[in-house]
């Protein structure tokens, strides 16, 4: 399975996530080994499988966005995803003149919008 | 044809405790006061997902929030949102209780007549720190009032005998039917978050 599979799949199982089956756990638990990402589930946790998936998803999602857009100089910090006058900025979205738009304006833009 | 509503709003989440960290009451000492004319509005950074989320609150160049400090058990008492029912839809109405443990000629003009007349935006730390939270953990802590329509001063007085401010001064600010209930101010953690709500009270430089 390759970055962009784990991420589909992670994206299905969001939407079922409320009635996960053996497998799908299984999955979980083996994504996170994969991705290296802790997972330690407690026997009564309903909430650490929803969880998870939301965490493996965003980690994938880097990857995935360093790939997809090559088109811009700058990245958010950390994958962030932002609303700024009304503008969603993350990775995907992100230009060189939204980037040096935001970084004129916002005192803190460290915090979100940095270099390659 | 189906036709859907417009703003629809629904309920999206289970709604249960969390086991982890269970609610406290309470609020901490020390909250910040802005002048709401001084906020950069046009350049508020909200998360791109949870739309109530201020992850950045800038301040025009050279305004500066200021600090309110309650040494008292119970700091910000009075403070509260309350639902109120409207014609067309229901909104909420929030108050941010307060008392200044002083009373002289620069806490009446620099302090008193301000909040008389002003219009506020308050952000408190609320004692309940869900530190064990996925993804986000610690973004209950931090709480801004008045962001949509500002609050104003619904009750203030200054009675030399009350025991509950000592003989300082009550006040009572007020947001009145704002459709939002709650914003909250947090970026990333609350080591960020914290670094962010002191830098409110420095004078904003660019």
């Amino acid at each position: 399975m390759n970055s962009k599979e784990i991420y589909n799949e992670l994206k299905a199982l969001q939407n079922r996530a409320f009635s996960l089956s053996k497998k799908d756990r299984e999955f979980i638990r083996n994504t996170s080994k994969l991705l290296n990402v802790p997972f330690y589930p407690k026997s009564k946790c309903e909430d650490c499988y929803k969880d998870q998936i939301i965490i493996l998803a965003i980690e994938v999602k880097k990857s995935l966005s360093v790939i997809e857009n090559n088109s811009t100089s700058y990245k958010m910090v950390n994958g962030k995803s932002i609303k700024w006058r009304g503008i969603n900025i993350n990775d995907e979205t992100i230009t060189d003149e939204i980037a040096e738009k935001f970084i004129l304006n916002v005192k803190n833009s460290i915090n979100f919008i940095q270099k390659k | 044809m189906a036709f859907s509503n417009l703003c629809e709003t629904l309920l999206s989440a289970d709604i249960k405790p969390s086991c982890d960290n269970p609610i406290v009451t309470g609020v901490e000492p020390i909250g910040v006061i802005i002048n709401r004319n001084d906020i950069d509005f046009a350049n508020i950074v909200y998360n791109g997902t949870r739309k109530t989320v201020v992850e950045d609150l800038p301040l025009k160049v050279g305004k500066k929030g200021y600090a309110i400090s309650i040494p008292s058990n119970t700091p910000f008492a009075g403070t509260d949102t309350n639902l109120v029912a409207g014609t067309n839809s229901n909104k909420f109405t929030s108050n941010v209780g307060f008392v200044i443990l002083n009373n002289d000629p620069d806490v009446t003009e620099k302090v008193i007549k301000g909040l008389a007349n002003g219009e506020f935006v308050v952000v408190i730390q609320n004692k309940y720190n869900n530190k064990d939270k996925a993804l986000t953990p610690s973004d209950s802590v931090h709480e801004i009032y008045g962001l949509e329509k500002g609050l104003k001063a619904s009750a203030m007085g200054n009675d030399k005998y009350s025991a509950d401010t000592d003989g300082g001064w009550s006040v009572v600010l007020t947001e009145t039917e704002h459709p939002t209930p709650a914003y909250w101010f947090y970026d990333t953690n609350l080591v960020t978050t914290e670094t962010k709500f002191e830098a409110l009270t420095d004078v904003a430089t660019s």
